[in-house]
């Protein structure tokens, strides 16, 4: 006969060849490989500590005829660890989603089964298709002071396990970051750029549940961030971007009243506006490049810089 | 009595939640006579306590100010000869308030030498109030401040880049706030802090 | 005032309330102590609770609301959300959770009053019928300490939701009546 059999890592395992007396002569194969005979007691097949190496397909011949006697696929692994459940509204106030994960693996097959409660009242989730370990809830009530409980079950050949969540309907509240961030010089403005950006395309309301905005700026060559909070509006303007830095900006959002900030947006990068140089006569041209590569604020070249009595302008 | 006049208030935060308004009105002239007068102010269907000023006879301090709700306010003199009434002030206290100044203001160089970074706190929730700024600057030992264009610094922030300075020089920065939309005074200027730019 | 200028207000009054309630009720929940200070304490609502108005509504049920039902139903939950909290205000210990109390239960107030200002503005009768709480708050007072710090539980609990509720109420009708429309009808009128 053949089946699964689900050991755990490190288990001994005895396998019998079906029906066939201790003392019998058998050949085993563990995925066509011949196993030694040190591995034999009578015609039992015995594996101290098994590994996750040792999964695979056994079989036991009668010595003589070779008849196949027994055949098992072993599959070794572990019981699942209490998984890694979290609940989110990234579209509110449509719904919440809760996705889950294992902590370690179990090298075996994993069933999940998900209850919600709201009050008295069983919620459905409705799963995503695998191997997505989501599924979606529809708020049927909203603004309620009621907590949310969510029970995770996993089971597997080698154990169970589970993990509950309890929290408020505003606690989970978190968008999706912001989409389509754009920055911009403005023209003849050498400290501005212009930032606009879109609500996330997952936030079904903006009208009813308006978003505010959180960007953070800062030139590539420093690691100081600059932040502003906007209440409204997709758009800003930088007004003290340092002249001719490049910088990388990112906004994030939340529900104006509930609810935690998204994640950052992706980042952008736009250099504030800088004027073009003016074209001059060939003499001056050769002139001007030799002083170009050194500082913008430059002294006169016969003045040594670090010579503080002569420093230039003060 | 004279009808008092010029009446005007102010809002001052004494803790983050405790608004303070202190009216002050022109008595007009002495009446020789022992005269009265009282502040009094009302929501459309609530007359709050009058507020009695102490020792002086032209200023009142209510102690327990509501935003968000248009507020009546007048005063009333009253002495043996009768009665008179200031004109009626409807008025949202929120709009006026003295934002107390930006705090723990600190300097830090900037990413030219001739830029330094200035940050702060704002004392004030956002939801009670968007608050817009002033910054004015001057290298030490100078008595002449320049300002940072305001329409640079017209919205809720905690930084700014102060830009076109000299390079290797010692700067003084202040800061002053007030509500976003004009409403309201100015904060006083903030303590001075300095920072140098770099060579 | 304008119905746009008044809605604005009262979505203001509803945002600065809701951000005072929330280091409020800490610092309540606090001088309540463990177990109603901890992030997870989740009691059961007693039928005392119950009588709180509750903020939850159907979602669809709350999108199709009219202005007025909208206004009426933030009107009469204030009334009597403000009538429970006048009683804790009344019990309490210390004299600074007293006074902030005291200056929240006048800020509830004005809100009352400022959401019956934008229901006259825009010509909606107040509603008719009690609008305090069923009987005196301590008509049926909790039998005991415990019980009745659970009350307060929920009734801060319950504030705090019909804020939020509240914010995204007023944000709809200032969509719906912006301050601008207003000051074209003022200025078609002469002002």
């Amino acid at each position: 006969d053949s089946h699964v059999q689900y050991e755990r890592v490190g288990a001994d395992v005895t396998m019998k060849c079906g029906s066939m007396d201790w003392d019998a002569a058998v050949t085993w194969t563990a995925n066509g490989t011949d196993i030694d005979e040190s591995h034999l007691n009578g015609s039992y097949l015995i594996l101290k500590n098994v590994g996750l190496s040792q999964s695979g397909q056994y079989f036991c011949y009668e010595g003589s005829s070779w008849h196949l006697k027994y055949q098992t696929n072993l599959r070794v692994g572990t019981p699942p660890k209490e998984p890694v459940l979290m609940c989110r509204s990234n579209n509110y106030p449509k719904g919440f989603y809760c996705s889950w994960h294992l902590p370690t693996p179990t090298y075996i097959p994993n069933f999940f089964n998900i209850s919600v409660i709201h009050g008295t009242k069983d919620m459905v989730c409705e799963k995503d298709s695998p191997p997505k370990n989501r599924c979606h809830i529809k708020y049927l009530q909203l603004f309620s002071t009621v907590k949310y409980k969510v029970t995770l079950t996993v089971t597997n050949a080698l154990g169970k396990n589970f993990t509950t969540l309890t929290f408020d309907e505003f606690a989970i509240v978190k968008p999706d970051p912001p989409e389509s961030v754009v920055a911009k010089p403005v023209p003849n403005n050498p400290r501005r750029l212009e930032v606009s950006w879109q609500n996330p395309s997952s936030w079904p309301d903006p009208e009813s549940f308006p978003l505010k905005f959180f960007l953070r700026y800062r030139p590539l060559i420093l690691d100081q961030w600059q932040h502003v909070e906007l209440s409204d509006g997709t758009s800003h303007t930088i007004t003290d971007a340092y002249a001719g830095k490049e910088y990388i900006i990112q906004v994030a959002a939340k529900d104006s009243d509930i609810g935690t900030w998204s994640d950052w947006s992706v980042a952008v990068h736009a250099t504030p506006w800088t004027e073009e140089p003016k074209h001059l006569t060939t003499e001056a041209q050769i002139t001007e490049t030799t002083s170009v590569s050194t500082s913008s604020f430059m002294a006169p070249p016969t003045t040594k810089i670090c010579d503080k009595g002569a420093v230039v302008g003060s | 009595p004279e009808k008092p006049k010029n009446l005007s208030c102010i809002v001052h935060l004494l803790s983050r939640y405790t608004p303070v308004m202190t009216c002050t009105w022109d008595p007009g002239r002495h009446t020789f006579l022992d005269t009265q007068f009282r502040l009094r102010y009302r929501w459309p269907e609530e007359l709050f306590p009058d507020c009695i000023p102490k020792d002086v006879n032209n200023s009142c301090t209510i102690t327990d100010t509501q935003f968000f709700v248009n507020t009546e306010i007048w005063v009333e003199a009253t002495n043996a000869l009768g009665k008179a009434e200031s004109d009626h002030l409807v008025v949202d206290p929120i709009d006026l308030v003295k934002p107390v100044s930006p705090q723990n203001v600190s300097v830090s160089s900037g990413a030219l030498p001739t830029g330094l970074t200035l940050s702060w706190q704002n004392w004030i929730p956002e939801a009670m109030m968007k608050l817009k700024f002033n910054i004015r600057y001057r290298i030490v030992g100078d008595t002449s401040w320049t300002e940072v264009p305001s329409e640079d610094t017209a919205y809720p922030r905690t930084s700014f880049n102060v830009q076109g300075l000299r390079p290797y020089t010692e700067y003084a920065f202040s800061i002053r706030c007030m509500k976003e939309d004009g409403q309201g005074y100015w904060s006083d200027w903030s303590e001075e802090k300095t920072g140098i730019t770099s060579e | 005032l304008g119905a746009g200028q008044s809605i604005q207000q009262t979505y203001d009054l509803t945002r600065y309330l809701e951000h005072q309630l929330r280091t409020l009720a800490g610092t309540y929940l606090n001088y309540l102590g463990p177990p109603f200070n901890e992030p997870d304490f989740n009691p059961p609502r007693m039928a005392r609770a119950e009588r709180v108005p509750s903020a939850t509504v159907d979602l669809d049920l709350w999108r199709g609301l009219t202005d007025n039902a909208r206004l009426a139903a933030n009107y009469r939950a204030y009334s009597r959300l403000l009538c429970y909290l006048r009683v804790l205000d009344g019990q309490v210990g210390t004299a600074e959770l007293r006074h902030r109390l005291s200056h929240f239960c006048a800020s509830l107030q004005g809100l009352v009053l400022s959401i019956g200002g934008v229901m006259s503005s825009l010509g909606y009768p107040l509603p008719a019928g009690p609008v305090g709480p069923p009987g005196p708050p301590g008509a049926s007072a909790a039998p005991n300490d415990f019980l009745k710090k659970m009350d307060d539980f929920w009734l801060l609990k319950e504030l705090q939701t019909w804020l939020w509720r509240s914010a995204k109420d007023f944000n709809r009708l200032k969509k719906k009546v912006p301050p601008a429309v207003v000051t074209l009808r003022l200025e078609a009128r002469g002002f």
